[in-house]
Order: structure tokens, then sequence, then C-alpha cells
């Protein structure tokens, strides 16, 4: 029990990266039932996952091209393989 | 109507920018990037009776440069052996001796969209990303910015799940600390 918090931590994680067994989520429910530190961790994390989600959305990449002197590199060396 | 997409030039033309910016998000650096969408489409060209016309074209083609990246980031590793060593456990700082949090976590009160939009939020979570460890923040970066599965990034850096799961943690612990520092403790919001 004494340890809890620092192994709960590491399955708050994990539950943003894979299915946790039933043991897992039943110890994570029972943990978070009496702990409202790992309630706000698994909160804070649940933000930062949300923030992510908006950056895949808006692609801050998206206006960036492959420049022109390296296009026409690239075609010439696929001319030269034809 | 397979024969008339099967022209090099025109994948430069209709796939090029798109797949330079794939290979820039995983790997920072432009002309590295660069090189990699012509070996790509090179690949692509000399294997293209390969190409069955199941998936679009781009998926074939960004299917290829999957790995080309995959093989780009393990021989690097082997290079330079970026490890992060497992037996030192940086977690430790965060919790005192029996395993009870060393700075009580609060709640964050703002909803990830309005942060988001937030220039100055952004510039913060840049800088507290810089300052991760570096196969923390590559490998990080891959699965929650670039959104890659565990099996890519595993692929790439030579890991296992598990490891996968740990250096998330890390990250995790580690950027969530430096927001809270920076932003959500000491920032007076307007």
């Amino acid at each position: 029990m004494k340890h809890a918090c620092k192994r709960v931590s590491q399955l708050t994680s994990d539950s943003f990266e894979r299915e946790l067994s039933l043991t897992e989520k039943m110890q994570l429910k029972l943990h978070f039932a009496m702990c409202s530190l790992c309630r706000n961790y698994h909160q804070r994390l649940a933000t930062m996952a949300g923030i992510f989600e908006q950056m895949r959305e808006h692609d801050l990449n998206q206006d960036i091209q492959l420049p022109i002197e390296d296009k026409q590199r690239i075609q010439s060396v696929l001319e030269k393989e034809k | 109507m397979v024969d008339k997409q099967m022209n090099p030039k025109l994948w430069l033309k209709e796939h090029g920018d798109y797949l330079f910016r794939y290979a820039l998000s995983r790997l920072h650096d432009t002309e590295l990037a660069s090189d990699m969408v012509q070996e790509t489409l090179l690949a692509a060209w000399r294997g293209h009776e390969r190409f069955k016309g199941d998936s679009t074209l781009r998926t074939w083609l960004v299917g290829i440069m999957k790995h080309k990246i995959i093989d780009h980031i393990r021989k690097e590793i082997r290079h330079r052996d970026i490890s992060d060593r497992l037996e030192h456990d940086p977690t430790s700082t965060y919790f005192s001796e029996n395993g009870s949090w060393q700075d009580s976590p609060s709640a964050w009160r703002d909803n990830p969209e309005a942060l988001w939009d937030n220039q100055e939020f952004r510039q913060v979570l840049q800088e507290c990303l810089s300052h991760l460890p570096e196969k923390q923040r590559n490998v990080f970066e891959m699965r929650e910015l670039t959104g890659d599965d565990s099996e890519t990034i595993c692929n790439a850096y030579d890991i296992t799940p598990t490891h996968l799961h740990v250096l998330m943690h890390r990250a995790r612990l580690a950027l969530q600390t430096c927001l809270h520092k920076h932003w959500f403790g000491g920032h007076t919001k307007s």
C-alpha cells in the first residue's frame, strides 16, 4: 500500500498506452477512490493527451513544402532511373 | 488506369510535399527528410510492379518511407548509442521514500482546445519538450505528436513495449512537472 502512488503513476501512464488488465483497472479505480493526488495526476495526463490530439489535428507543418531545388534534383534522379 | 499512375514524376508532384512533411516530423532535419523522399520514390519506382492498387498510391509510398525511416533511426542509434539507461530511475525524484508524491499534484482547470489556441502556451510546451532527455523525447514525440503506433516505435528504437511504456511514463512525469512550473502553477492568466 505504501508505495502505491509511485506504482499507480506508471499504471496511469500505461492506461494511455494500452488496454489495462481487469486487475489493473480495479487497482486504479480503488486507488483513485481514495487518493485525490493520483486523480489529479490522471487529470493532468488527460489534459496533455487532449493537447497532443489538438496538435495532431492542426498539423503545424501543413504549409511546409519540399524545397524547389530538392524537387528538381529528385526529378533528375528519377529521370536517370527510367 | 493503374498505368497512368505509374509515373514517378507525377508521384513527386502529387505526393512529394506530403512525404517530405511525413519524414520531417519524424527526423527533424530538412536535408535528411529530402533525401528520404528521393530514396522512397526511387525504391517505389524500382519496385512499382509490386504496387497492386489495393491501397492508394500515397498509402503505398508512405509504407515504403516508413521502413526507410525506421532503418535510418536504427542505424543512427547503433552509431551514436543514444541509450537512456533503465537502471537509473529518474521517477524516484518525484516520490518520497515511501512512494507518495513529493509535490502534491493539483488539478489543471483549462481545457485542451483553449490551451492549444494559446500561442504562448504552445511555446512553453515546445520548451518543455526540448528539455526531455533525447531518447525519451524522440519516442514521446513519435508517439504523441506524429501518432505512430507502438510497434513502429519499438521497431525503430529496438525496444520492448514495456521499455516504451516506461519511457512514456518518464516523459509524462517530466513534462507535466515542467508545464506546471512554467504555466499552470506560475502563470497569471489574463
